[in-house]
C-alpha cells in the first residue's frame, strides 16, 4: 500500500508545480502549471491540461483526491483528479467538473482522446473534495466530500498504470481555479457504490451489486 | 428518477472533454447515468454504438425515444425470465442486438433477462460483470 500527498505549500512559481515535500516531482504533461498562494494553478488559459505525479503507487487499484479550493468565476474552467495515469502518454481516467454541463462527469482519456463514461452530481462549491476511485475490478466511481457522487461504471480500456494526476481547464480571464491537498493511494478491500434511487431499488432476487 | 437502458450511437471526435466521444444521449442524461464505450489503443471507440444506463425523467425519456437510431431495451427486472417478457418486446430487443452482431444462441427462455443484457455489455467489454445492470428495475 502506497500513499502520496502534496499540499503545494511552497514558494509561488507560475511556471512549475515543482516537487512535493515527499520528494517526488510533477510533470506538466500539457499546459503551464504553477504554484500560487500554496495552491496548484494553471498560469495560462488552456483546455484539458494535465499534470502527472511522478511517483508510482503499488497497484492500478487506487484513488486520487484533491480539493478544488476555488472554482473559477461563473464555474468555468475546472477539472479534477486522475487515476491510472500512463507514465508515458496522456492516458488516464478523470472525474471532473464540466463547466458546460454544470455537472461532475467521468471521462477516460486514451492517447489524448476523450470518451465520456458517466455523469455525477450537479452541485459544486468552493472547497469540494473530489475523489476518483478505480478498483481491481475496473470499476470507477466518483465521490464528493466523502459521499458517493457517481455510481460505479466498469471500463477496462486503461489498466496497469500506477501513476496519478490532475486535469484543469482554465477558460476565462476571470478568477482562476485552484487546487490543494492532492492525495493518491492504493485501495484496500472496499465495495464500490451504486446509488439506489426511488423506483430503482435493488433487485434482491438477483443479488445486489456492491 | 428511474433508470432506463438504451443502445445509442456514439457521437463526438474525442479531441476535448466538450467534444468527447459519447453516447448520443449523454447530453440529456441526468445525474448518475453511465455509458459503456470500449476504446481502441488510439482512443477511438471500438464500436459505433454504446450501451447507456440513463437516469431520466419522463420528459427526458420521451425526448430520448424520439432520437434517431436510439433503442430502449425492455424495462424489466434483470431477474425476470425471458419467457415472462412478452414475445414481441423480447423479439424486438433481440433483433436489435442481433443486428449489432451479438450472438444469442446460448440463451433459452428460462434464462433471466440479466443474461440477455450481459451478452450485450460483455460483447463490448468481457470484464463487465454479469450483475453490472442489476440496478435496472421495472
Amino acid at each position: 500500500m502506497t500513499t502520496i500527498t502534496d499540499n503545494f505549500n511552497r514558494a509561488d512559481n507560475p511556471l512549475s508545480l515543482g516537487s512535493s515535500s515527499e520528494g517526488w516531482s510533477w510533470t506538466a504533461v500539457d499546459g503551464t502549471w504553477g504554484i500560487s498562494s500554496n495552491n496548484a494553478i494553471q498560469s495560462v488559459i488552456s483546455l484539458n491540461e494535465t499534470a502527472r505525479a511522478e511517483s508510482d503507487l503499488t497497484t492500478d487499484a487506487h484513488y486520487t483526491q484533491l480539493t478544488i479550493t476555488r472554482f473559477a468565476s461563473d464555474n468555468i474552467g475546472v477539472g479534477g483528479p486522475c487515476t491510472r495515469f500512463s507514465a508515458s502518454a496522456k492516458t488516464f481516467y478523470t472525474y471532473l467538473w464540466r463547466r458546460s454541463s454544470t455537472q461532475y462527469q467521468l471521462f477516460k482519456c486514451v492517447a489524448n482522446t476523450f470518451t465520456q463514461l458517466g455523469t455525477g452530481g450537479s452541485t459544486n462549491a468552493d472547497g469540494d473534495v473530489i475523489r476518483l476511485s478505480s478498483n481491481s475490478s475496473n470499476q470507477h466511481a466518483g465521490y464528493r466530500n466523502g459521499a458517493v457522487n457517481m455510481s460505479a461504471v466498469t471500463d477496462s480500456s486503461i489498466t496497469g498504470n500506477l501513476r496519478t494526476g490532475m486535469v484543469m481547464n482554465r477558460v476565462g480571464v476571470g478568477t482562476q481555479p485552484t487546487y490543494d491537498n492532492f492525495v493518491a493511494a492504493d485501495l484496500g478491500l472496499m465495495p464500490f457504490p451504486r446509488i439506489w434511487t426511488t423506483g430503482n431499488m435493488p433487485d434482491l432476487t438477483g443479488g445486489m451489486r456492491m | 428518477m428511474p433508470l432506463y437502458a438504451y443502445i445509442a450511437p456514439i457521437i463526438g471526435d474525442g479531441k476535448s472533454v466538450d467534444t468527447a466521444y459519447r453516447s448520443s444521449i449523454a447530453d440529456l442524461a441526468g445525474n448518475n447515468s453511465r455509458f459503456y464505450i470500449p476504446s481502441n489503443v488510439d482512443g477511438t471507440p471500438k464500436f459505433g454504438w454504446s450501451f447507456a444506463v440513463v437516469n431520466a425523467t419522463a420528459d427526458v425519456h420521451n425526448a430520448i425515444q424520439a432520437m434517431t437510431n436510439v433503442t430502449q431495451l425492455p424495462k424489466y427486472s434483470p431477474s425476470t425470465l425471458l419467457k415472462d417478457i412478452p414475445t414481441n418486446i423480447r423479439a424486438a430487443a433481440q433483433n436489435k442486438m442481433t443486428a449489432l452482431g451479438i450472438n444469442y444462441s446460448s440463451l433459452t427462455l428460462n434464462n433471466p433477462y440479466r443474461d440477455m443484457l450481459a451478452l450485450a455489455t460483455q460483447f463490448l467489454d468481457s470484464k463487465i460483470p454479469k450483475n453490472e445492470l442489476d440496478d435496472l428495475t421495472t
